[in-house]
């Protein structure tokens, strides 16, 4: 329970001098949400020249990490 | 001032081999370009794509290996650490401007990590079949101008970047937003001509593509004639843009510094 205490407070601790550089962490957390608009881009230019990669179509190859978007083509 | 390069080469070739582990850690990040390079090889089996065989896959990528090596540049962290822990501080003292110092740091460690890259690319280039570079005296040169270019753009962008640490204090995540951007923009993800035209078109003009993608084409022998002269012409214009922009961002930011050691 100690550790656990003591973890919470490193994260906390962390936390707060990751927000301490404002512009920084902004963007830090637009790098983090662009990396994954990327994926999808690279994944659309491969696809782009060819229907499979391995045998896994683009619908496949997005539809094991993002489910939702299953149906993009 | 070349005796004081010499004196801080030696400084940071020393520094270079007793971290030299480390070297070959960095080395092993460069393994994005070999999946990149796995996953167009799945793709051109069954035949040229936009024009690249399979060898002319392996040909790019592994030429992209030791241009991204040369280019390579981190002062921006080496920079936002000085800045915001006071570090910096003594280095204003000395009778030389800091980025010299990190000039010097970036070279010697160029030359330590060509001594393990340069067998491996040379081993993978003669066994891999078909294989064709365009090696003439002219492409030679215009490779190594090209690649001059090529650091010179990323040194001074992410040293940009880096003096952005006067007014924000820590400048890291912007690295990371440079470093991306050569990542997905500058050839490494795809070979330029993957991409839609009209995504291409705009590639000519801006700078990620001068950071890697142009040099690999020379080799490749991709860019000849009016588009060579242009590419250079761009690449050298950025060159120059990016050193006014340095000096300006330098005079302007420290004014700002702190020294905050936090």
């Amino acid at each position: 329970m100690r550790y656990v205490r003591l973890f919470a407070l490193f994260l906390k601790a962390s936390f707060l001098v990751e927000l301490e550089y404002r512009a920084n962490f902004a963007a830090r957390a637009m790098v983090s949400v662009c990396w994954a608009g990327v994926t999808l881009a690279g994944a659309g230019v491969f696809y782009s020249h060819t229907e499979t990669i391995g045998g896994w179509t683009f619908n496949e190859a997005l539809g094991n990490c993002l489910p939702f978007l299953r149906e993009v083509r | 001032m070349l005796s004081k390069y010499l004196s801080l080469m030696r400084l940071n070739w020393g520094l270079s081999l007793e971290y030299r582990a480390e070297g070959f850690i960095w080395l092993m990040t460069n393994m994005f370009n070999v999946i990149m390079l796995l996953v167009w090889l799945s793709i051109s089996r069954a035949g040229p794509v936009n024009g690249f065989s399979s060898a002319d896959f392996v040909a790019y990528y592994m030429i992209g290996l030791i241009v991204r090596q040369l280019t390579a540049a981190w002062s921006s962290w080496e920079l936002s650490f000085a800045i915001s822990e006071g570090r910096l501080s003594p280095q204003l003292l000395r009778p030389i401007h800091p980025i010299h110092q990190e000039i010097t740091a970036n070279w010697s460690e160029k030359v330590l990590r060509m001594t393990l890259l340069l067998p491996i690319v040379a081993a993978v280039l003669i066994l891999t079949p078909g294989v064709s570079l365009h090696v003439t005296p002219a492409s030679l040169l215009t490779f190594a101008v090209s690649v001059a270019g090529a650091w010179t753009i990323y040194f001074l962008a992410d040293y940009c970047v880096g003096i952005l640490a006067f007014w924000t204090t820590q400048a890291t995540a912007f690295s990371n937003v440079l470093y991306g951007l050569k990542i997905v923009l500058g050839g490494i993800l795809a070979p330029i001509q993957m991409f839609p035209p009209a995504v291409q078109a705009l590639l000519e003009w801006l700078p990620f593509k001068y950071m890697l993608a142009f040099s690999s084409e020379i080799a490749l022998g991709q860019a000849s004639g009016e588009r060579l002269l242009f590419g250079l012409a761009v690449q050298w214009a950025w060159v120059l843009a990016l050193w006014l922009l340095m000096q300006v961002l330098w005079r302007l930011g420290i004014r700002s510094y702190g020294a905050v050691g936090a």
